[in-house]
């Protein structure tokens, strides 16, 4: 049914008439309370409920019921909730991206952070982002409607928790998509409810949101390699969640971002030996796809260093184990890293195939920002075989990519690999030119700070036309071991 | 005109553009996206189902007017309900404390909604 051409010939048909609404209010929530009741006692099935819109009525004020109920302990609305959802879930006919489900897996997260059960606050987190039966964008318009200031709202109508994790979640998910719109968006989120006095939500919510949407700010910002700017949003993230429920969780997962940051700039050390740590602290709190995360970290600082058979040995098992907790982005990522030491050790086959695996899975995932790293490893496979022309055309692809989603220090440092395939290629116009476009988003961004002297000798080089091609090599190399 | 309330009732029905609208497709449209909404406002939002179905049939107008054919309309609808229904409480608060400020009996919404903008 198209809406836009049905909704007028509803609106006509129902002018001036009486629409049945559903079940009267008190009946339905005496139904409910029945339920719950049942659901305890396991003496309704699910398969025992025939489909009925009042059935569907039902679930809603039963959702109503252990949101309002104040005399349960926060463990057995948890036991309630999770029953419920998952008995909701069993009706074939209900559907994913049911209203009634999302509410309850809402539920469910709200209770879980109550019992400081981190393992399902995370489980119930991501449940409740693949049943939610709007889209975030919609969320996010009218989050940035409310958050006018011109409007009264703020300060009279109470903040939307439910819909604040629903961004959130969507925000997660566009991480690796478009980087830029969530580090826009976060802020401008984080910004706002900083206004917002913490009675505006219930419980600790207000300012678990505020955190989360820091820490979301801060990942975007390190992928967009604004490095200071992603440190000091993981402060404010810390100061918002050493407040919150959980906390070690978050702090926990702040940590992985942090080193994830050292990671990448080079600090391989401390990768080496605060990784291992939390890779022990995640699987203590169950948190499995967090140590997963971990592990990949101290995976990359032993290819960066050279140890490419541990390393290789690592992704195999970080890619294997992904399978089994069914994260097919690890698992890509993973592959995306194999594609590489394969390559570095001049096994084609080998790296033909994980390219293959990680290509179909990134775009499956429209995984923009993997993508382009594939790309760059295509890129280097290619000059590896000899291949200039296509190495060249594989290259500028990448750094299309990189520039569509904002990533300009991926775009400068590839703008470096070109000009030294150029000087391969002996158009050193050409080179220059690459040389030029990059230099200003490097000092900008303050890239390599332990380059500054190749970076300097390059500058100069470049005012007299003719290239310091040492110098080049030695910045690419940097950026190479960045992981650019 | 009930709806639903068996299928004689939406029969014949014709909309304004003179084509008859066939009841199982009113029918359709009344049980997967208007009592879903309703009960998102009654069950989430707590309005009474009058002010709920009130907003919902607000929502619809809106749609008329804004929503395109692209994207994921019925999510798009539910974030309508959703904050036609935070701007109904907000309005239902205010009144009550200008009354209360005032020591009236609860003012008219169109002589409220002067008293808000003013």
């Amino acid at each position: 049914m198209d809406l836009t051409e049905f909704i007028p010939v509803w609106l006509e048909a129902t002018k001036d008439a009486e629409v049945s609404t559903g079940l009267p209010v008190d009946e339905a929530l005496r139904r409910a309370t029945l339920l719950r009741e049942a659901i305890r006692q396991r003496t309704i099935r699910p398969e025992d409920v025939e489909r009925s819109t009042e059935f569907v009525e039902v679930l809603y004020a039963l959702s109503l019921l252990l949101e309002r109920d104040e005399d349960a302990t926060p463990e057995r609305l948890l036991a309630d909730c999770e029953a419920v959802f998952h008995f909701a879930r069993a009706l074939s006919w209900l559907g994913e991206g049911s209203a009634p489900l999302s509410r309850l897996a809402f539920l469910c997260w709200r209770n879980a952070r109550r019992n400081g059960n981190a393992s399902k606050e995370s489980e119930w987190s991501r449940v409740h982002g693949q049943t939610s039966v709007a889209d975030y964008r919609d969320a996010l318009l009218s989050m940035r409607e409310y958050a006018e200031p011109s409007s009264s709202r703020c300060a009279s109508s109470p903040l939307d928790v439910e819909q604040l994790l629903s961004i959130c979640e969507g925000l997660r998910d566009q991480l690796e998509v478009s980087p830029d719109h969530v580090s826009e968006e976060s802020a401008f989120l984080y910004d706002f409810l900083s206004t917002l006095n913490r009675e505006s939500g219930r419980f600790d919510e207000p300012g678990y949101c505020l955190g989360e949407l820091a820490l979301i700010c801060g990942a975007a910002n390190r992928v967009l390699s604004h490095r200071d700017e992603a440190r000091r949003w993981f402060d404010r993230a810390e100061a918002s969640f050493v407040l919150v429920r959980n906390s070690s969780v978050h702090v926990a997962r702040l940590a992985y971002q942090r080193l994830a940051l050292r990671l990448e700039e080079r600090d391989f050390e401390a990768v080496m030996e605060l990784a291992p740590r939390w890779v022990e602290r995640f699987v203590e709190l169950d948190l499995l796809e967090d140590a997963l995360k971990c592990r990949f970290l101290e995976a990359h600082a032993l290819k960066e260093t050279e140890r490419l058979d541990l390393a290789k040995t690592a992704f195999l098992g970080i890619e294997s184990d992904a399978r089994l907790i069914g994260n097919d982005r690890l698992g890509a990522i993973a592959a995306q890293n194999l594609f590489q030491i394969h390559v570095f050790l001049g096994e084609i086959d080998q790296a033909l195939v994980q390219a293959e695996r990680a290509t179909a899975t990134l775009r499956g995932l429209n995984n923009r920002v993997n993508l382009a790293k594939l790309q760059l490893g295509v890129g280097y496979f290619l000059r590896g075989q000899g291949r200039l022309g296509e190495s060249i055309a594989a290259f500028r692809d990448a750094q299309r990519q990189f520039l569509e989603i904002q990533m300009r220090a991926d775009v400068a440092a590839t703008h470096l690999v070109l000009a030294d395939l150029f000087l391969d290629a002996n158009q050193p116009a050409q080179a220059e030119r690459e040389i030029r476009a990059a230099l200003p988003v490097i000092d900008e961004l303050k890239l390599i700070p332990e380059g500054i002297a190749a970076l300097s000798l390059l500058r100069d080089s470049v005012h007299r036309r003719q290239i310091d091609r040492k110098a080049l090599r030695s910045l690419t190399g940097y950026f190479e071991e960045l992981g650019f | 005109m009930t709806i639903p309330a068996g299928p004689s009732h939406a029969v014949g029905r014709r909309a304004s553009t003179g084509r008859t609208v066939p009841p199982e497709l009113l029918e359709a449209f009344h049980r997967d996206l208007f009592l879903p909404l309703v009960w998102r406002a009654t069950w989430r939002h707590g309005l009474s189902k009058e002010d709920a179905r009130d907003v919902v049939q607000e929502a619809f107008l809106l749609a008329v007017v804004k929503l395109q054919g692209k994207g994921n309309p019925r999510g798009w609808l539910f974030q309508v309900v959703d904050n036609l229904c935070v701007n109904h409480q907000r309005k239902t608060l205010r009144r009550a404390r200008l009354a209360a400020k005032w020591g009236t009996a609860p003012i008219p919404e169109s002589e409220f909604d002067q008293a808000a903008d003013d």
